[in-house]
């Protein structure tokens, strides 16, 4: 169905651009809350249930290849049941980049442009997302490709650039709170990491599926480590404390940054360069819940279904939250949940074991 | 059709890129260098009053040309006011007070120039917590503001004008900055007051500012009566809960620098003895580094090890004698210094156990070093601070001294008439 064809090295890329972006606003603020200075370990917790669904997303790759998961779903729980599953997992896809683009767009109206309505940030870059997409797979894969660097470069720059406020024995004891809260907040963290599931709807896209596995699994060690970066330079700038009383702790540790008094203020520059990234990760969900339902109804194409579905995600964004406040809330309870809990790792993994039980059968009979 | 699109993208984007609905011009502001919170009767009940600093910045810029430091009524720019002015009103918070201001200030005002935020002493004493959540959840201001406490209102601060600066809060803003670790000088911004209130063990501090005369004076400024200037004059020390609870003098404001390693620059004077007679020797900082190390005894309480290491250079002999060359008298020297730096440690222990604020970070360091430990003390841990042992040690080294061997004129012992 699609037609493009992109490289293994794109499609990490992307993935990259997916996870590491809007998990670096609201975790270090969630992960100090709820573990203080041992947050930076949850979020290399959160890698192993990464690996984990990496692991599980390729094993049932492999075995329908060419298929994305809408298409094998039916193949595996037989036709309707395959495709209800199918229907909620894309609307899924649509509802969580629904909560992207209202996370994302309520940071920027928050810390930059606190008069300026919501709906002109939705409209804005949605216009923008449906024009990359209107261009295909291929070109927004290879817009990433080149982009990327500058959302590293900037995250990295927040991390490392306010140095001089830095104290780092503000993130001792280590491991002082139980191995049971310390895992129960990685599944708040590893739910952003599962994200990578995504990845699956991507793969038939792929020109060679050679080191997918090899490369999702850096890619979301990679990402723990920017995340426990971003949460050991937090603690270490504000302390566990203050961290999580912070709406966006990151962004506060940008604006710390002062060097000599020349690299000063350099907090929208980096907000600047999140757009870039967050941009990619609206573009991967709207594609993944357009190809989702052209799947599903077995159409042949599917530009059509691109206008209808990204008003439809505007209209969901527009009226998912009223703010912040609830926003957090559903990122502490609802989140893990929705996310790692259910359709991330659970349903994923229940699938597999489906298959594998029916290979089974079928090699004994 | 692609064309199309994108060149409707082209003018649609273009138009959005001057800031939407949050469109200023710098000519619209009002920058605001410093602010001052105090409690104050508003309405019959305690409200605060918030008192602004605000740049003249056409003055600020024609009177760095022209010399006359600060204060320059109506020579500078043309809007015909000195380089600064302030504004002051009373609300039910700080940002009801602010509200208030917009009667009487024809431009918005904007704080995210804003450089120390001053704090009065009976806002102090009632605490300083309600104060800073304006503070923090303002996206103007920042984290790296400076904190300071003042005797008295603190709006006197920053009406005061400054004969050293073009104004008050930035002469202080200045002094944090480039004299941070100097002396018993403190600076502490706000993400530091605001992690020593996070923990609720570790005593806050912030330095005092006050009022003083001006000892420094042209005769045309005696002749104005332009007297007073601000400056620090010592540590203002907060309880767990952000109250003022009393004020560390200098020496006692040195002796917790050395502890928590904020110390960068220091002429530490020391009496050596000669022919009876005590003389100052200057010695100037090179390196200091302090550790704190906690042991649980048997009886449950922990004790405190406090480790100095600290090295100088010489900095000045005032003596007519000819000694310094002497290595054996270095060694007497680096021992002197020594005593000298326990002691101001011992001041200010004294003084903390006494207020049972803990400002060094004992209750911190109990709980990194014997976490198990902690939760036992962990609720009473004011009471606890008081009693606890401290052992100070000081290793100090005299290294170089500068570019005299000894003091010219001087002569050794037996010659001196």
């Amino acid at each position: 169905m699609e037609p493009g064809k992109i490289s293994e090295r794109q499609l990490a890329f992307l993935i990259t651009a997916m996870l590491v972006n809007t998990v670096i606003f609201l975790m270090p603020q969630l992960g100090a809350r709820a573990v203080e200075q041992d947050a930076w370990l949850t979020a290399l917790l959160g890698s192993v249930w990464g690996i984990f669904m990496v692991l599980v997303i390729i094993a049932l790759a492999r075995r329908f290849p060419g298929h994305t998961p809408i298409e094998y779903l039916p193949l595996i729980l037989g036709k309707p049941l395959g495709k209800i599953l199918g229907t909620i997992y894309v609307f899924w896809f649509l509802s969580v980049g629904a909560v992207i683009v209202f996370e994302f767009t309520s940071f920027l109206k928050i810390t930059i442009m606190p008069k300026t309505p919501l709906a002109v940030f939705m409209v804005t870059i949605m216009v923008l997302v449906y024009y990359a997409l209107r261009s295909g797979l291929e070109s927004w894969a290879r817009v990433n490709e080149i982009l990327l660097f500058v959302v590293l470069v900037a995250i990295a720059a927040v991390i490392i650039l306010p140095y001089n406020n830095l104290d780092f024995s503000r993130l001792l004891p280590l491991a002082e709170h139980p191995p049971g809260l310390l895992i129960s907040t990685s599944i708040v963290s590893g739910s952003w990491r599962g994200e990578v599931i995504l990845a699956g709807m991507l793969i038939p896209a792929l020109a060679s599926d050679r080191h997918t596995s090899r490369n999702l699994v850096l890619v979301v060690l990679l990402v723990g480590f920017l995340l426990a970066a971003m949460e050991v330079s937090t603690t270490a700038a504000f302390g566990a404390i203050p961290t999580g009383q912070k709406e966006f702790p990151f962004f506060s540790l940008a604006r710390m940054i002062s060097i000599a008094k020349i690299f000063d203020r350099l907090e929208v520059l980096i907000v600047i360069a999140l757009v870039l990234g967050t941009f990619f990760k609206i573009c991967v969900f709207l594609y993944c819940s357009v190809l989702g339902t052209a799947q599903i109804f077995g159409f042949k194409k599917f530009q059509f279904l691109l206008l209808p579905l990204t008003i439809l995600m505007i209209a969901l964004a527009l009226n998912s939250f009223k703010g912040m406040p609830e926003l957090t809330d559903f990122a502490t309870n609802v989140w893990p949940g929705y996310a790692l809990l259910s359709f991330e790792l659970v349903i994923p993994l229940l699938l597999y074991l489906i298959v594998i039980l029916r290979s089974r059968r079928v090699r004994k009979s | 059709m692609n064309r199309v699109v994108f060149i409707f993208l082209l003018v649609v984007l273009s138009a959005l890129h001057c800031g939407c609905w949050d469109r200023v011009e710098i000519d619209d502001l009002e920058l605001v260098i410093g602010d001052a919170h105090d409690l104050a009767d508003y309405a019959g009940k305690t409200g605060v009053q918030t008192t602004f600093q605000i740049a003249n910045p056409q003055a600020m810029i024609s009177s760095q040309g022209a010399m006359s430091g600060g204060r320059g009524g109506g020579e500078g720019g043309g809007s015909g006011s000195g380089t600064f002015f302030v504004v002051s009103e009373r609300g039910e918070s700080i940002r009801d007070s602010v509200a208030k201001m917009n009667y009487r200030i024809p431009k918005q005002l904007f704080l995210g120039h804003e450089r120390v935020a001053i704090f009065g002493e009976k806002a102090a004493r009632s605490g300083l917590t309600p104060f800073f959540d304006r503070l923090t959840r303002s996206r103007e201001s920042r984290d790296t503001k400076f904190i300071a406490v003042s005797k008295g209102n603190a709006s006197r601060i920053l009406e005061q004008e400054s004969p050293v600066s073009q104004s008050t809060a930035q002469a202080l803003n200045t002094i944090f900055e480039n004299k941070d670790g100097w002396q018993g000088i403190l600076a502490v911004n706000m993400a530091d007051f605001l992690y020593r209130l996070g923990t609720g063990v570790t005593s806050p501090v912030a330095p005092l500012v006050e009022v003083v005369p001006q000892t420094s004076m042209t005769s045309k400024e005696k002749k104005e009566g332009l007297s007073n200037t601000v400056a620090l004059t010592g540590l203002a020390v907060f309880d767990t809960h952000g109250r003022l609870v009393d004020t560390f003098n200098e020496r006692e404001t040195m002796g917790l620098m050395w502890v928590i390693n904020r110390v960068k620059n220091r002429a530490l004077t020391i009496p050596h003895v000669a022919e009876g007679k005590a003389e100052p020797v200057s010695l100037d900082l090179t390196k200091a580094k302090g550790k704190i190390k906690v042991d649980i005894e048997d009886n449950g309480l922990p004790v405190f090890e406090i480790k100095m290491q600290t090295e100088f250079d010489l900095l000045e002999h005032f003596s007519k004698h000819r000694e310094m060359i002497d290595v054996g008298l270095i060694a007497e020297l680096e021992k002197t210094a020594s005593t000298q730096v326990i002691n101001e440690i011992e001041a200010v222990l004294k003084k903390s156990q006494m207020l049972g604020t803990d400002v060094f970070g004992f209750g911190e360091e109990v709980r990194r070093q014997h976490r198990r430990n902690w939760p036992q003390y962990k609720e009473h841990w004011r009471d606890v601070f008081p009693i606890v042992n401290v052992a100070i040690q000081c290793e100090t080294r005299i290294h170089n001294r500068e570019l005299s061997v000894e003091p010219p004129g001087s002569r050794t012992e037996g010659e001196w008439r």
